[in-house]
């Protein structure tokens, strides 16, 4: 069975990051465990320098040109088993900046004004009042009465 | 449609002026100092100088009037970082030449994925390329052969400094090159011819710009104005440049060129064509110019730009209260991993604190300035519209690296013009009057600037300028006025011609006269009310009633149903959390006089602030409150408008019967007895002293103790669905109250990191950043397997973070 390249790292990164940022890169070959998909391939490796490989939690296969969450399974005699996990972010990260998408949901392009579930809102309301101003504070009198004709008018004497 | 090449003699010295900020993204792109200084400087301005105490993100310019500040050392300190520049250029263009205007995207940026703040900031800003002839100059290596590398200084005349591959300026020698962009020809900024040397030097140019926080900014432009002539404005820091040049003609359309996506080099391609071979394909749509075509400055009415302008120390003091617990204050709160941008959108606000103020020392040092001023001056605010009007503003930033803070305006919604810095603090604001004058304000020490302002106005009418003179403005409806003559008459009258109208109905010459009438005389009288509204009066009168002289003159009044002024009130209302919580959650409710409680819909008053990115403009939200009275039957109408329309209409009752009239006069004394007489009990004796010894009321006590109502007018109103009298609603709160219910919402960063925000758009994936939940996916050109492309899919519509 041919040997494969293999690059391992310690990722901090969420899972989530389309960008991981690795470090502590290892490289050795490793050859496939038993038949597997190009998704989630189980390797065999010598342990370099019988190291235990603590901390390290990603791997790079270069044949396949993708990324893998690992799973360290050490086995006696030097060797260790590597469980992968294709992560496809990281693999396609180009291909999928290239995507045009229906966004449902954003951390800096959104619109407030949609409604979202996601914000918090306590119990209780914050009252404010406004005092917009005082209207008809001037008392004034009017008298609406009828002349009765329009001759001109009778004089009291 | 009209390109530049072709009407190329209407454009020759397009001048312009634009802005350099320079972030430390753009330091870390590129690696090195992180400066490009270009200050251009005509008449000689500007260059380096300031504060180098090698705070990181300290300004390391000063506009010092006109002095070429350097270092106590006397060498010109480059290493800091720098944040903004600020040229003044004019771009020769000879008859056939060409210009491309390229559109660029700033964006305030993640760092690793780390941000220290919310929002990313996205504003168009524009870069004019022309292929004027080359003006050579050396050669330098390629990443700094562009004109941003260079530093101009004509404090002495002919220094031209570039930054060499240490880091440092070295002088310009005046040995030819070919690369550059541009360069200076005496007091001008001449573009170089656009080829295939300098072709990649653009690509870098706007690489760096794209990328920059604040890149570029061509505020404003002008043709054929020297640029000497340009008017300054002012600095809280100490002098400096900055304003603009109206243009007499400029082209109708440039073609422009998107480079607002990162992804996307082809616009380069295109532009080259263009410069070179004058083929437009690629060119997304014309560049419409600031201004509208326009040679006469009455022509600039039409403009829907509008402009602010800082004054420092001068006048019109603006009080800033930003540092409300809630920023219920603040109209928009913008933050990035370097600054705090507060936008004052709401130009009324500005308008009411802005008020002319004693002018107290001239030239002062206002580096030491302490406070803020802010003056506004209107460029085409003649038909300005409040939705216009709130995609500009004045804004505060805060830096976070910086121990200063710096005032300046937002022009519209996606050009910004920063530090209107004063020269000598001669001119502090220019005011375009509506006949076309352009007024400069200089402070005299004693003097009082007076800043003219005018109301954003709600006209309908764009080519009328002047306010208040449509339907939508005025008042609706006709008034109804009751023909003059011997017919029917309401008149104005004190308590005392009350008395005496009262004393002549029930004299014994009176009595006499109806003694032979069928009629009794208050069957003449129809109404006699006390009113809280004035009324316009026609003109005196003898007050005739039956056709008989009452020896008693008042004051007609025309119109006779409705009432005059001071009837109306306006407030602008809040913006509280900016969201649809303001819409959703928050209830208003409205305390009008007269007539009780009512509730107005938040959606409609509630004020919604800008979200450019989104294309979401402020609309600020203004509630007019105008009343109206029926004089003779004593009823009420309270109109609410928003923003100048006419919404709701809620019917109350503002009259008080005074007993007079047959009709009126048991229910009058009804009235009083049972509702009038309950207020009374809190008002002491005001009421009792008018009670008759039978019990009765007269007239004139009634009035008495309507004309003490004011006095007790208590602090809080109650609800009632019931139609109150008027005696009850005279002793009620006269003023319209608002009581509003906000939510008490828990706004957490960390959630909008992992979760987002409704974004609800299609977007690019390439131009985003932070975290993206995306929906219905369906991916295009990856090369990977079915099942590859389903976990894509799945992750995607999980949330990732670009």
């Amino acid at each position: 069975m041919s040997s494969l390249s293999l690059t391992i790292y310690k990722c901090t990164s969420p899972d989530s990051a389309l960008d991981k940022a690795l470090e502590g890169a290892i490289s050795f070959n490793g050859v496939l465990k038993h038949a597997c998909t190009i998704t989630a391939p189980i390797l065999t490796i010598a342990r370099p320098n019988n190291d235990y490989l603590v901390g390290y939690n990603y791997a790079y296969i270069a044949e396949f040109n993708r990324y893998y969450y690992m799973t360290v399974t050490l086995e006696a005699g030097g060797t260790a088993t590597l469980t992968l996990t294709l992560d496809p972010f990281m693999s396609f990260r180009t291909g999928i900046r290239a995507q045009t998408l229906y966004v449902e949901r954003q951390e800096n392009i959104y619109d407030p004004y949609f409604h979202d579930d996601a914000v918090a809102i306590a119990q209780g309301s914050i009252i404010d009042t406004v005092d917009v101003g005082a209207v008809g504070t001037t008392r004034n009198i009017y008298i609406t009465c009828v002349g009765a004709s329009q001759e001109e008018p009778t004089s009291e004497e | 449609m009209k390109y530049i090449d072709t009407i190329a003699s209407d454009v020759n010295d397009l001048a312009f002026e634009l802005t350099l900020m320079q972030t430390k993204r753009l330091v870390e792109n590129f690696g090195r100092g992180g400066h490009y200084n270009l200050n251009f400087s005509i008449p000689p301005i500007v260059t380096h100088g300031g504060d180098d105490s090698n705070i990181e993100y300290n300004v390391i310019y000063n506009y010092g009037l006109n002095a070429f500040s350097y270092s106590s050392t006397g060498a010109p300190l480059f290493d800091a970082k720098l944040t903004m520049h600020h040229v003044k250029a004019k771009l020769t263009i000879p008859d056939g030449g060409r210009v491309a205007v390229i559109r660029l995207k700033e964006r305030c940026d993640n760092k690793n994925g780390v941000q220290d703040f919310g929002d990313q900031i996205y504003t168009d800003h524009w870069l004019f390329i022309s292929n004027t002839p080359a003006v050579a100059y050396t050669q330098p290596s390629p990443v700094n052969s562009l004109g941003f590398d260079y530093r101009f200084d004509t404090s002495d005349g002919s220094q031209l400094y570039r930054r060499d591959v240490t880091g440092g300026f070295t002088p310009y020698g005046g040995t030819s090159g070919t690369n550059a962009l541009f360069n200076q020809t005496g007091t001008s900024l001449v573009f170089n011819s656009f080829d295939d040397n300098n072709k990649a030097n653009l690509k870098i140019l706007g690489d760096r710009l794209i990328t920059a926080l604040h890149a570029f900014s061509v505020s404003r432009w002008a043709v054929n104005v020297p640029i000497s002539n340009a008017c300054v404005s002012c600095s809280e820091f100490g002098g400096g440049y900055a304003s603009w040049v109206l243009p007499t003609v400029i082209p109708n359309a440039i073609p422009i060129y998107d480079a607002r996506s990162e992804d996307d080099v082809s616009w380069i391609d295109n532009v080259y064509d263009y410069i070179v071979n004058g083929n437009r394909h690629g060119d997304v749509d014309p560049f419409i110019p600031p201004y509208p075509e326009a040679t006469e400055i009455e022509d600039y009415k039409t403009s829907q730009k509008l402009y602010i302008s800082q004054n420092s120390k001068t006048n019109n003091k603006y009080s800033f209260e930003f540092l409300n617990a809630d920023y219920n204050k603040l109209d928009q709160i913008n933050r990035d991993q370097y600054a705090c941008y507060v936008y004052y959108n709401h130009l009324n606000d500005v308008k009411k604190t802005s008020q002319p103020a004693p002018v107290v020392t001239v030239n002062e040092d206002i580096t030491t300035s302490t406070d803020d001023y802010i003056a506004v001056s209107y460029l085409g605010w003649v038909d300005q519209t409040a939705e216009d009007a709130q995609t500009s503003g004045a804004f505060k930033v805060w830096y976070k690296y910086r121990k200063d803070s710096n005032v300046g305006i937002v022009v519209d919604r996606v050009e910004w013009l920063e530090h209107p810095w004063e020269a000598g603090g001669r001119v502090c604001s220019r005011t375009i009057l509506e006949s076309g004058e352009q007024v400069y304000t200089s402070p005299i020490s004693g003097e009082t600037m007076t800043i003219i302002y005018r109301a954003i106005n709600m006209d309908d009418i764009k080519a009328d300028f002047t306010d208040d003179d449509d339907n939508e403005d005025d008042a609706t409806g006709t008034d109804v006025t009751i023909p003059t003559g011997r017919g029917i008459g309401t008149y104005l009258i004190s308590e005392a011609q009350l008395t005496a109208i009262n004393a002549k109905l029930w004299s014994y010459d009176w009595a006499q006269f109806f003694k032979s009438s069928t009629i009794n005389p208050v069957q003449c009288v129809i109404s006699c009310k006390s009113i809280p509204f004035a009324a316009e009066a026609a003109g005196s009168e003898q007050i005739v009633i039956a056709n008989m002289f009452t020896d008693v003159n008042a004051s007609r009044v025309n119109p006779s149903f409705r009432s005059g002024t001071g009837a109306t009130l306006s407030v602008t209302m809040p913006s509280y959390n900016g969201d649809f919580t303001d819409i959703e959650h928050v209830r208003v409710h409205c305390y009008l006089p007269y007539i009780g409680w009512v509730d107005l819909p938040a959606s409609e008053v509630i004020s919604r602030r800008a979200k450019l990115d989104v294309g979401l403009s402020a609309n600020t939200k203004i509630l007019t409150f105008r009343y109206l009275a029926d004089l003779i039957d004593g009823t009420c109408t309270c109109i609410i408008a928003v923003n100048g329309t006419e919404r709701w209409k809620f019917d109350g009752v503002c009259g008080v019967d005074i007993p007079v009239t047959s009709d009126n006069h048991t229910n009058a004394i009804n009235n009083a007895m049972h509702a009038g007489l309950q207020t009374a009990l809190s008002l002491g004796s005001a009421v009792v002293g008018g009670l008759t010894g039978n019990g009765m009321m007269s007239a004139g006590g009634i009035v008495s103790a309507i004309s003490n109502v004011p006095n007790a007018i208590p602090t809080y109103s109650y609800s009632s669905s019931a139609s109150p009298s008027g005696y009850i609603n005279a002793a009620m709160n006269s003023h319209i109250m608002l009581v509003i219910e906000r939510p008490n919402v828990k706004y957490d960063a960390n959630t909008v990191r992992r979760l987002g925000k409704p974004c609800h758009k299609v977007l690019p994936l390439g131009s985003l950043r932070g975290f993206t939940k995306c929906g219905a996916v369906r991916l295009e050109g990856i090369d990977a397997t079915p099942e590859e492309l389903a976990l894509i899919a799945a992750g995607l519509e999980r949330g990732v973070i670009l």
